[in-house]
């Protein structure tokens, strides 16, 4: 399992406003979503306010109380002093969240000699570029390092499933990403509590599938997550089918204000390129008249696309980047006007196409995912199948036929020119069950199976089947045929040459043979 | 529907349009790759095997826009008119080779096919009639399905 840093900036929020000068850190404050408290300064803790209290119950407690509105531009833009710091020390940290940065562990750790030296030196250069203290945390996996970071620990190799056993599952919450899998997993823990079920190590005890059968998509979600499968990050390689848009900027931009037009029309353009198809990863890349090149990744959705995040999301989000970067925040601001910029969607398609996309209609997908969830309670989970169109030389080989509920098998790629396939149209029927068949030719000879394999053999006129099968006569006359096309697929893995042939019948539909292995037997037909 | 899995396919992928789902129950022998060459998106229809039972089949007709049914089905007549009344409801469409009173009934038969000459080429179509009461039409199905038109004998 892959190694993982955990970056975590307690009461972020907070921190912003005090970074940008809204509040001192001397005097009770705390930060509003106009609900409720999101975070409460060390000041105010003492004097009793706490999280997730209202408004006028805190002022209540103490009146001279500073409430400020939450503004997520700011802690975005606060935060790019936090990641100029990290990324001294740390290469390609993906942000979660404003106060919540992940990146693998492997190279940096090796860098510094360590992991205890890298969690050192990380804090150190947080600290020295912003100011902020920011807690590091390493395990194996994802949801390990969020939860290590919580309490700086450094969690061994291989010891990351006992310390995730022992935590409450309340702490699912911290790895969901979007309001609807933050909302969707609350449901998920509040249900858990009332089975008396709380803690993460009780949560595995419980069946994948009945997990799956409850929950749907986000309960497989939160039990991969539990059970340490990365389900938030895909491998940081970048990869081919990324999306990208870019403009040069001229004249070059140095207000906000045209910065957020600009991040407008980026995401409306990078929506249109995705079409239906979702990403994981937003790549925001800015170059400056100097030449130099400025890049930040965000992460925008979780690998199995469960969550949704409208246009306007991403437009926030390069908005905020652009924000940070032209108001000077962080160790090094880039050294002049905004030349060209570039948004590029990573991880694009993942989780095989079965997710919600992270753009389009969404409605056909949840109708579809509803009576999946629905069947499968109805005819048990491993008795329902999805049909996956993949690369294949044969008409059975095109199609993945595997369980909904299997995630492991992986469809061949559809794309490449697939040398050798069979000509024309697919037969429409496929059999399951094996009938074999005897040709013979004019002479009445039986011809045998290996006669094809060199791409030739003698007429067949003649054709008996060992069982009977609907529609077609048990012998009968032979009275076209093409063929023979032989198929020598992975012969390194051992596996034989296959012989195909079409038969034209008289008053039946055409059949397709196969030949392997000395008998000739009936692949399928074309109705 | 009876006698030429083209045309049912064809069907299925004019109900399910654009963004439409299929459930395909109790079929057997299916040619995936026939289905996506006839133009349904495979990665919106779910396949059950085996085991079409009422609830199974009225979850399928809720849920999809298009249920297909395989011949073995054990319902009693008293479920089917359940079941097309549901459909009716729903304004789900159901194609099956099972018999069902009161659908449109289509049968097909092949006559014969067309591309291959001992040895060489390959089938490219086949000839179907098509028969609903007492109309018959001669369809070409291959990689698409279209009227057939003989072409004139000029001796």
């Amino acid at each position: 399992m892959t190694r993982y840093v955990c970056v975590w900036v307690p009461n972020w929020p907070l921190a912003a406003a005090v970074s940008e000068g809204v509040t001192d850190a001397t005097i009770p404050a705390a930060v509003h979503d106009s609900r409720s408290l999101i975070a409460v300064s060390p000041v105010a803790v003492r004097r009793g306010v706490r999280r997730s209290m209202r408004r006028r119950q805190a002022l209540a407690i103490c009146p001279d109380l500073q409430l400020i509105a939450d503004d997520a531009a700011r802690q975005a833009r606060a935060f790019e002093a936090v990641m100029s710091g990290i990324s001294e020390v740390i290469a390609l940290p993906v942000i979660v969240r404003p106060g919540l940065v992940i990146a693998d562990a492997r190279g940096p750790e090796r860098h510094c000699g360590g992991a205890l030296p890298l969690a050192e030196r990380t804090t150190g250069a947080i600290i020295e570029a912003s100011g902020a203290e920011g807690y590091v945390g390493i395990a194996d996996g994802i949801l390990a390092a969020i939860l290590a970071a919580r309490t700086q620990r450094i969690i061994e190799a291989g010891a990351s499933a006992e310390f995730l056993s022992s935590q409450p599952l309340t702490a699912l919450l911290s790895a969901a990403i979007g309001p609807t899998r933050i909302a969707e997993t609350r449901e998920l823990v509040n249900l858990c509590a009332r089975f008396g079920i709380h803690t993460i190590g009780e949560f595995l005890g419980l069946s994948r599938s009945a997990v799956a059968t409850r929950f749907g998509a986000s309960g497989l979600a939160a039990y991969d997550l539990a059970d340490g499968r990365d389900v938030v990050l895909p491998h940081a390689a970048p990869h081919e089918g990324d999306v990208s848009v870019g403009r040069d900027l001229d004249p070059p931009v140095t207000t906000t204000t045209a910065a957020a037009f600009l991040a407008r029309t980026l995401a409306e353009q990078l929506a249109e390129r995705l079409a239906a198809r979702h990403c994981t990863h937003l790549v925001v890349l800015a170059r400056t008249v100097q030449g130099s090149e400025y890049e930040r990744t965000w992460v925008v959705s979780s690998t199995d696309g469960g969550v949704a995040l409208t246009p306007r999301d991403v437009t926030d989000r390069v908005r905020w980047q652009l924000d940070a970067w032209l108001t000077g925040r962080g160790e090094a601001p880039p050294d002049g006007e905004l030349a060209h910029l570039q948004l590029r969607a990573r991880g694009v398609g993942l989780g095989s196409g079965r997710g919600v996309p992270l753009w389009g209609k969404t409605r056909a997908r949840e109708g579809g995912e509803r009576v999946l969830t629905r069947l499968q309670s109805l005819a048990g989970l491993d008795n329902v199948y999805v049909v996956l169109p993949q690369g294949g030389r044969d008409p059975r080989g095109r199609a993945l036929v595997r369980p909904a509920i299997a995630s492991t098998t992986v469809a061949r790629t559809e794309a490449g020119p697939w040398c050798g396939a069979l000509p024309g149209p697919a037969p429409t029927t496929v059999l399951d069950r094996r009938i074999a068949v005897t040709l013979r030719d004019a002479n009445g000879c039986d011809i045998p199976a290996r006669a094809g394999e060199l791409g030739w053999m003698e007429s067949p006129r003649h054709y008996r089947l060992a069982a009977p099968l609907a529609g077609v006569p048990r012998e009968g006359e032979v009275l076209e045929w093409a063929g023979p096309w032989p198929m020598h697929e992975r012969w390194w893995r051992g596996h034989g040459v296959r012989v195909y042939l079409q038969l034209v019948l008289a008053q039946a539909p055409p059949l397709l043979i196969v030949g392997i292995a000395d008998t000739w037997r009936v692949e399928g037909s074309y109705d | 529907m009876l006698g030429s899995r083209t045309i049912m396919w064809s069907l299925v992928s004019a109900a399910m349009g654009q963004d439409g789902w299929c459930v395909v129950v109790g079929l057997s022998d299916v040619g995936w790759y026939a289905a996506q060459q006839a133009g349904v998106s495979l990665e919106r229809v779910l396949y059950l095997p085996e085991g079409a039972t009422p609830p199974i089949l009225a979850a399928a007709i809720d849920g999809a826009d298009v249920a297909v049914l395989g011949p073995g089905h054990r319902l009693t007549p008293a479920e089917v008119r359940a079941m097309s009344a549901r459909l009716r409801n729903r304004g789900s469409l159901l194609v099956t080779s099972a018999p069902w009173p009161g659908a449109i009934q289509l049968d097909a038969r092949i006559t014969h096919a067309t591309g291959c000459s001992n040895g060489a080429g390959y089938v490219s179509e086949w000839i179907l009639e098509a028969r609903r009461g007492p109309t018959r039409v001669r369809l070409a199905a291959g990689e698409t399905v279209r009227t057939y038109e003989p072409l004139a004998v000029v001796s």
